[in-house]
């Protein structure tokens, strides 16, 4: 009796054990993401609100937007997570130098996202439009302004996880820690599908 | 390097990079369709729908313990649910 009380503990302990591995990465790094994507939920209601009150001052001002450039940004975000996704099997794998030009290439992306978001804000800032031009532009400023420095997190983060590589430091919680990484990234990309569409698209 | 690329996840990258081109383009072409808040939620369904294959596939949620995957699938679906009506409410 008290052995078999003794095998169904082990078996639950094993069990829960078991699905604490197939969660990728740290549970506080999930913390984070989901904390992070419920705010930026808040966000992303708060502006179709808003919208709903000022419908034509939405619409004319987002004609100004750049969709192309919105476009190539959610092309840029999309590579870098799979390069990212493509870096880690590489790490899982055991094959660290593997996963050095893809981490790089996932970061140039990132950094090909930041170069693409200055250069539209400059081009908006140039013509006149500044976060106090309208509600519209209060919104489009805040959103990408707080989304770029996700970016910018998440391209210091690939850093680190690039310089794990190089050491060929990828095994055990290294691994784990590559993995926070990489789920944060694809959380910077998942926010910025959504920011594209509401911002740019939905019309 | 290329022994380990992830095969799945390749498909689902080239899948949702078809899918953003192509929701462009419909949100380019909203005078063509007859009523363009029925493009807009298009536009609104397929995004939610491309953060649900970031969630499963790139951030390997599949795999998660249920309550991580329930709460994922609550995010899209609540949000995606809340500015659709939002967006059909408004004048």
């Amino acid at each position: 009796m008290k052995d078999n009380e003794t095998e169904m503990a082990q078996s639950v302990h094993h069990n829960s054990k078991e699905r604490q591995k197939t969660m990728p990465g740290e549970t506080g790094v999930w913390i984070l993401i989901y904390g992070d994507m419920m705010i930026f939920g808040l966000f992303f209601g708060t502006y179709l609100y808003y919208r709903s009150l000022a419908v034509d001052l939405f619409d004319s001002a987002q004609q100004t937007l750049n969709t192309g450039l919105g476009l190539l940004n959610t092309i840029l975000l999309l590579t870098s997570s799979w390069l990212v996704v493509w870096a880690l099997r590489c790490a899982k794998h055991g094959k660290a130098g593997a996963a050095v030009p893809l981490l790089i290439a996932a970061m140039a992306m990132g950094i090909g996202f930041w170069i693409v978001k200055i250069i539209e804000y400059w081009e908006k800032l140039s013509t006149g439009y500044t976060i106090t031009t309208n509600q519209f532009f209060s919104f489009y400023y805040m959103f990408t302004g707080i989304h770029l420095v996700h970016v910018t997190v998440g391209l210091i983060s690939l850093g680190y996880a690039l310089l794990l590589a190089r050491r060929s430091r990828t095994s055990g919680s290294d691994y784990r820690i590559l993995e926070s990484i990489g789920v944060f990234w694809h959380m910077v990309d998942l926010l910025w599908i959504v920011l594209f569409a509401i911002l740019y698209l939905v019309k | 390097m290329r022994d380990s690329l992830p095969r799945f996840e390749t498909i689902v990258w080239l899948i949702l990079l078809v899918v953003s081109c192509l929701s462009w383009e419909l949100a380019s072409s909203f005078n063509i369709f007859g009523d363009v808040r029925f493009v807009a939620s298009a536009v609104l369904i397929i995004a939610f729908v491309k953060t649900r294959f970031v969630l499963l596939d790139f951030m390997d949620l599949k795999r998660a313990p249920i309550a991580a995957r329930v709460f994922a699938e609550l995010w899209w679906i609540g949000n995606c649910s809340i500015l659709l009506g939002f967006y059909w409410t408004s004048p």
